[in-house]
C-alpha cells in the first residue's frame, strides 16, 4: 500500500533545518568525552565535552521539535519506524542475555555455590515489575485521552507514568546501592556482571522512555500535540510497553535465573 | 512520461549554509559519497604503505605498531566507509528518485545519520593522534583488545565508538530507508516491479537493523571489560573471549550482504539498461537477494571454525554457508541470460559492471572452499582469506560503485563523464586488481598468514609479494584515473541528455540534474509499470 | 551424475597414493583442495564462455541491432536448472567435506601428546617427560631493524627449533595465557586457535625429516609476525636420545645464551 505522497513544499526550494547539526555534534562529543574520561584520563575535558555535548542535545532537540510541530507534517510514518526501531533494541538486549545465559549454563556450579550474594532477594524485583504494569495501563490511558480528544487527561496520565518510572528508576538505583555494597560489584564475577549491565541497559531505556515522555508532556501542554497529529505521543508509548515487556525478562534472567541456587 | 519540464535551478545551486543544514535527500547523499571517497582513499593509501613494507621481508620502512595501525584503519575504513557507506550515498540520491517521492520519510533524521556519519569519521581521525592509534585490527578480539599492556592493540576505547557511530548511522538510515520504501511509493509500485537496486538496498537494511544491534552490544561489552573490569570476556571470572567473536561475526558476516547486495543492485540496473533488454528472471532475481539475507544470519561461525568451537557446528554452519552458493549462482546465471541475445553498448559502466560479474564470480567460489572446514583449517587467517574477499569487495563491490559512479554521473551533474579515461581506468584497474588479489590467493594457498608486518624470505612468497606490490600501485593509478574521468566530465563534459541509457526507471524521467523539488507531480505510474521493461513474464 | 562419480574415482586415486605423504592430515586436505579446484574450474569455464561468447556476439550495433530481444525475460526451466543443479554441487560439497572433516579432526591412538601453550610472542612446548622448549619472537629494537636473515636467527644461528620425531602423529593440546594465539603447522595444513581459559587440539604426522615452519595466525599484536617455531623433524631414535637428553641441542644452547644476554643488558 502506497500513501499518497504530501505535496506541500514549495517547488524549487532547498530545504533545510538547522537542529540535525547540533544534535549530530552533541552526538559525537559524547564519545570523546568518554574516551577523555577513561582512555586520556582527563576528567576535566571530559565534563567540558560532556557537558558541550549535553546542552547542544538539549537545544538541538528543542528546536528539531518545534521546528516538527510548526512546520512539519505529521505524515504517521512513525508509527511504523518505532517498531523497527525496537527490533534493532531487541537484538541489542539479546546480546547481553546471550552472555549471561551462556555464563550460567556453563559454570552453572560455581555461580550457585559461590556467585549469588546473600542480599539477592525477588521483593524488589516484585515491587518494581508491579510499578512498570502500573505505568503502561497509565500511559495507555494517555493515548487513549488524546485519541478521544481529551488532552487534560493525558496530561494527567502522562504525569503518572512518569511518577512510576522515576520512582522506578529512584528504587532500581537504591537496590544497586545496597547489592554494590554488599560486595556484588559489575566486576566480580559474571553474575555480576551480567546482572549490572542487563539491568543498567534496562534503566537507561527506562530513562531514554522519561525523556521521550518529557517531550510529548512539554507539548501537549502547548497544544501542539492534537488527536490529528499525536504519532509522537504514539510511539512514545509503544516504546514504553516495549520498556516494559523487555523488563519481564531482564527481571526474570537477572533475578530468577540468576539468583536460583539450582 | 512527461514530455517537457519546465526550466528548474540544478539541485546542487544552493548556497554553503543551505548545504550544510539541508534535508534533501540528494545533498545527503552526495555528502555520503564525498566522505566515503575521501575515506576509500586514505585508507587506499594506507594499503599502498602497507604493499611497500612487504615488498621485501625484513623491517624496511614502518614499525610494526605503524602497519598494525594501518592494517587496522584500511580494514574498518574500507568496510564502513566505503562498502557500506558508498550505498548509503546510492540509496539517499536515488531511492526517493526511483519511487516518485519528494524525499525520504524522515528528512531531519537523514540529516542526522549523515551527521553521525560524519561523526564517526572524526573519531576515525583522532586514530592519527600519535599515542591514538587503534592497533585492534577491524574486528578487536578481545582479551587482546581489552586488556591493555599485552600486545599493544592502542585506543580501544576510539575503536569502539567508531563501531557505535557507524551503527548508530546505519539503524537511523535503515528504520529511515524501510520506513520510505513502504509507505511512500507511487501507487502502481509493487513488491514485483520496484528497482532491483531497491531490493538490493531494502535486504541491506533489514540486516543492518538486526545485525548491527549485536555488534554495538559486543563493543559495548569490550569497552565495559576495558574500562570498567567487567568480565565478560575474561575467562577466571566466567567470561568467554568467543562469546565477542559470535556476537560480533553474528553481524559481521551479514554485512557482506549488506555491502554485495546493493551492488548487485547496481549489477541489475547497469546490465539491464545497457545490454537494452529486460533483466532475465527478474522474480527470481528479487527471490534470491531476501534468500541471501535470510540464510546470511544463519552462516557466522564458518569465521569461527579455528576458534575452538564444537565440531557438529562447524559441519551445520558449513551446509548453510554453502546454500547462500545456490541464490547468488542463480544471480550470475540471470545476468548472463540477460547478455543473449542483447545489444551491448560497451559504455564505460558496462564494463566495470560487466568486470564486477566476472571477478564477483571468483569471489563466490573462492568463498566456497572457506565454508569447507575440510578446506579452511589449512588457510584459516591465510592470505588465501584475504584474496577471497578482496575479490568480493576490492572488486567486486568497488567496480560495481564505480560502475554506478558512471551511469548515474549524468543525471546527477547533467554532465557527461570522459569516455575515453573511463574505459581506460577500468582495463588498468582489471590488470592491477588482478596482479594483487590473485598473487593473495595463491600465497595464502602456500601458508602465508595475514596480518603480518614481516615475513620469512621463503624465495617464492618473496615473488608473489612483489607482484602484489606492483599490482597495487597499477591499482591505484586505475582508481586515480577514474576519478580524473568523473571530475573532469563534471568540470566540462558535454551536457547529458535527461535519459542517455533509455531506461524506464522513474529517476532518468527526471531532466538531467533534477530540480531540488524532485518532481513537479508525483509521477503516474502504471500497475504493469517496470523499471527497465523487465517485470512482463 | 557423471561429475560425481568421476570425483569419487578421482578421491580413490588420492588415496591410493597415501604412501608416499610428507605429512597428515595434508593428504586429506590436498584431496578437499583438489576436488574443490577442479569444480571450480568448471563452474568458471561454464559461466564465462557463453558470457564471453555472447557479450563478442551481441554487440550493439547501428541500424543492425539496437534493442535487445524484448521475449527473453524468463525461463523457469531454465532458472529451476541453475538453481537445483548448483544446489546438488554445494551439498555434494558439504557432504563430502563432512566426512574428510571427520576424518582429519581424529587423532590416531598412538599420537604423542605434545602440550603447547602460547604467550605474546611465543609458545611453549612440553613433552610427555616434562621437557620444555621455548619458542620466542624475535623483536626489533629501537637502534636496530633486522636483515630478513637476521629475523629468525640470532648470530647466525637459527632459532626456536622444535624436535619432532618423523612418522609419528603428535596430537597438539593447546591453550593461551593472555591473548588469543593460533597454532599453523604448515606442512600439515592444520590451524587451530589457542583461546586463553579453553584447551583445544589439532594432531599432525610428518613423515619426511627435515624443518617445518609454524607461524601463529591469529593477530595477537605488535609482533604477531614474528611469532615462529620451526619443527625439526627427526628419525624416531633421534628424537628420543634428545628427548633423554643425551643430545644436547646446539640452538637452544644459543637461545639461552642469547636470553642471558638480553637479561645483562
Amino acid at each position: 500500500m502506497a500513501h499518497e505522497v504530501a505535496h506541500h513544499h514549495h517547488h524549487g526550494e532547498h530545504e533545510v533545518s538547522v537542529w540535525p547539526l547540533p544534535v549530530g555534534i552533541a552526538i559525537l562529543l559524547a564519545p570523546v568525552a568518554i574516551t577523555a574520561y577513561f582512555a586520556w584520563k582527563n576528567p576535566m575535558l571530559a565534563l567540558i565535552l560532556g557537558g558541550m555535548s549535553i546542552v547542544l542535545a538539549l537545544i538541538g532537540m528543542a528546536g528539531w521539535a518545534n521546528e516538527f510541530f510548526t512546520q512539519g507534517q505529521d505524515e504517521g510514518y512513525g508509527n511504523l519506524a518505532i517498531y523497527l526501531f525496537i527490533v534493532s533494541e531487541i537484538i541489542i538486549f539479546g546480546t547481553v542475555f546471550a552472555a549471561f545465559w551462556m555464563a550460567r549454563a556453563i559454570h552453572s556450579d560455581v555461580w550457585v555455590s559461590q556467585w549469588i550474594p546473600e542480599a539477592m532477594n525477588l521483593k524488589m524485583p516484585i515491587i518494581l515489575t508491579l510499578i512498570l504494569w502500573a505505568s503502561s495501563f497509565t500511559i495507555f490511558k494517555a493515548e487513549q485521552a488524546m485519541h478521544h480528544g481529551q488532552p487534560g487527561k493525558t496530561v494527567m496520565f502522562i504525569l503518572i507514568t512518569m511518577f512510576f518510572g522515576i520512582l522506578f528508576t529512584v528504587l532500581h538505583v537504591m537496590e544497586w546501592i545496597h547489592l554494590w555494597h554488599e560486595g556484588f560489584t559489575i566486576s566480580s564475577n559474571m553474575y555480576g556482571t551480567g546482572f549490572y549491565t542487563l539491568t543498567g541497559i534496562h534503566t537507561s531505556h527506562v530513562i531514554v522512555g522519561l525523556v521521550m515522555q518529557a517531550y510529548v508532556l512539554i507539548f501537549t501542554l502547548m497544544g501542539k500535540i492534537t488527536p490529528q497529529k499525536m504519532t509522537i505521543l504514539r510511539t512514545t508509548s509503544a516504546y514504553w510497553h516495549f520498556v516494559d515487556v523487555m523488563w519481564l525478562l531482564v527481571a526474570s534472567t537477572a533475578y530468577l535465573v540468576g539468583g536460583m541456587k539450582i | 512520461m512527461r514530455e517537457a519540464l519546465p526550466a528548474h535551478k540544478p539541485w546542487f545551486a544552493a548556497s554553503l549554509w543551505e548545504w550544510i543544514f539541508t534535508t534533501d535527500h540528494k545533498k545527503i547523499g552526495i555528502m555520503y559519497g564525498v566522505t566515503s571517497t575521501v575515506f576509500f582513499i586514505v585508507a587506499g593509501l594506507m594499503a599502498l604503505g602497507m604493499r611497500l613494507e612487504l615488498f621485501s621481508p625484513g623491517a624496511d620502512y614502518i614499525k610494526p605498531e605503524t602497519y598494525n595501525w594501518f592494517l587496522t584503519v584500511h580494514g574498518a575504513v574500507i568496510l564502513l566507509w566505503w562498502a557500506i557507506g558508498i550505498w548509503a550515498a546510492f540509496a539517499n540520491f536515488l531511492i526517493p528518485l526511483m519511487i516518485g517521492a519528494r524525499d525520504v520519510a524522515f528528512p531531519r533524521l537523514n540529516a542526522l545519520g549523515y551527521w553521525m556519519f560524519f561523526a564517526a569519521s572524526v573519531i576515525a581521525l583522532l586514530t592519527f593522534i600519535p599515542g591514538n592509534q587503534i592497533m585492534t585490527m577491524w574486528t578487536g578480539y578481545p582479551p587482546l583488545a581489552s586488556t591493555e599492556g599485552i600486545g599493544f592493540a592502542g585506543q580501544t576505547a576510539l575503536f569502539v565508538f567508531i563501531w557505535h557511530l557507524t551503527g548508530f548511522a546505519s539503524i537511523a538510515g535503515a528504520v529511515n530507508f524501510i520506513t520510505t520504501v513502504i509507505s511512500m511509493r507511487q501507487p502502481g509500485l509493487g513488491f514485483f516491479n520496484l528497482n532491483l537496486f531497491i531490493h538490493g538496498i531494502m535486504a541491506a537494511n533489514v540486516i543492518q537493523l538486526l545485525g548491527v544491534p549485536s555488534v554495538a552490544g559486543a563493543v559495548t561489552m569490550l569497552f565495559l571489560d576495558t574500562y570498567l573490569n567487567t568480565s565478560f570476556f575474561d575467562p577466571a571470572r566466567g567470561g568467554d573471549p568467543i562469546l565477542y567473536q559470535n556476537l560480533f561475526w553474528f553481524y559481521s558476516h551479514p554485512a557482506v550482504y549488506v555491502m554485495v547486495l546493493p551492488a548487485f543492485g547496481v549489477i541489475s540496473e547497469v546490465v539491464s539498461a545497457l545490454a537494452r533488454k529486460p533483466i532475465f528472471g527478474y522474480r527470481s532475481m528479487v527471490v534470491a537477494i531476501w534468500a541471501i539475507a535470510l540464510v546470511g544470519f544463519l552462516v557466522w561461525t564458518h569465521h569461527m571454525f579455528v576458534s575452538g568451537i564444537p565440531d557438529w557446528v562447524k559441519i551445520l554452519m558449513s551446509y548453510t554457508t554453502l546454500l547462500i552458493a545456490v541464490p547468488t549462482g542463480i544471480k550470475i546465471f540471470n545476468w548472463v541470460a540477460t547478455l543473449y541475445k542483447a545489444a551491448i553498448q560497451y559504455k564505460t559502466p558496462m564494463l566495470y559492471a560487466l568486470g564486477a560479474i566476472l571477478m564477483f564470480l571468483i569471489g563466490g567460489l573462492t568463498g566456497i572452499p572457506l565454508g569447507i572446514p575440510a578446506f579452511d583449517i589449512a588457510v584459516h587467517d591465510s592470505y588465501f582469506v584475504v584474496g577471497h574477499f578482496h575479490y568480493v569487495l576490492g572488486m567486486a563491490v568497488t567496480l560495481s560503485a564505480f560502475a554506478g559512479f558512471f551511469y548515474w554521473w549524468p543525471k546527477i551533474t547533467g554532465k557527461m563523464y570522459s569516455e575515453g579515461l573511463g574505459k581506460l581506468s577500468f582495463w588498468i584497474v582489471m590488470i592491477g586488481s588482478n596482479l594483487l588479489y590473485f598473487a593473495q590467493l595463491i600465497i595464502g594457498i602456500w601458508g602465508m598468514p595475514r596480518r603480518y608486518y614481516d615475513y620469512p624470505p621463503i624465495e617464492s612468497w618473496v615473488t608473489l609479494h612483489q607482484i602484489q606490490t606492483y599490482g597495487a600501485f597499477i591499482l591505484a593509478f586505475g582508481i586515480l584515473l577514474a576519478i580524473v574521468a568523473l571530475i573532469k566530465g563534471a568540470l566540462s563534459g558535454e551536457k547529458a541528455p535527461n535519459n542517455p541509457w533509455q531506461s524506464n526507471s522513474l529517476e532518468w524521467q527526471l531532466p538531467s540534474p533534477p530540480p531540488p523539488h524532485n518532481f513537479d507531480e508525483p509521477p503516474k505510474v502504471d500497475k504493469d509499470f517496470c523499471p527497465h521493461g523487465y517485470c512482463k513474464f | 551424475m557423471k561429475l560425481i562419480l568421476g570425483l569419487l574415482a578421482f578421491s580413490a586415486l588420492a588415496i591410493a597414493s597415501e604412501a608416499d605423504v610428507v605429512a597428515r592430515p595434508y593428504d586429506l586436505w590436498d584431496l578437499m583442495y583438489k576436488i574443490w579446484l577442479v569444480i571450480s574450474v568448471i563452474i568458471y569455464a561454464v559461466v564465462a564462455i557463453p558470457s564471453l561468447y555472447f557479450m563478442i556476439k551481441y554487440r550493439f550495433k547501428p541500424g543492425e541491432r539496437e534493442v535487445g530481444d524484448q521475449e527473453h525475460e524468463g525461463h523457469w526451466g531454465l532458472e529451476a536448472l541453475w538453481t537445483i543443479v548448483p544446489l546438488i554441487i554445494v551439498l555434494y560439497l558439504a557432504t563430502h567435506g563432512f566426512a574428510i572433516f571427520t576424518q582429519m579432526r581424529k587423532p590416531p591412538e598412538n599420537a604423542m601428546e605434545l602440550k603447547v601453550t602460547a604467550f605474546a610472542w611465543g609458545w611453549i612446548f612440553q613433552y610427555p617427560n616434562g621437557k620444555m622448549v621455548i619458542a620466542q619472537a624475535i623483536k626489533d629494537t629501537e637502534d636496530k631493524k633486522c636483515k630478513p636473515e637476521e629475523c629468525y636467527s640470532i648470530d647466525g644461528v637459527f632459532q626456536n627449533y622444535v624436535y619432532i620425531p618423523a612418522g609419528v602423529p603428535i596430537k597438539a593440546v593447546l591453550t593461551s595465557q593472555d591473548v588469543i594465539h593460533s597454532f599453523y603447522v604448515q606442512a600439515a595444513g592444520v590451524t587451530q586457535d589457542m583461546v586463553p581459559g579453553r584447551t583445544t587440539y589439532t594432531w599432525f604426522q610428518i613423515n619426511k625429516p627435515g624443518e617445518y615452519w609454524v607461524f601463529c595466525r591469529e593477530y595477537c599484536g605488535q609482533w604477531h609476525a614474528r611469532m615462529f617455531a620451526k619443527l625439526k623433524v627427526v628419525p624416531k631414535e633421534e628424537f628420543e636420545k634428545w628427548l633423554r637428553g643425551e643430545v644436547a641441542s646446539l640452538e637452544n644452547a644459543q637461545l639461552a645464551k642469547n636470553k642471558a644476554q638480553e637479561v645483562a643488558r
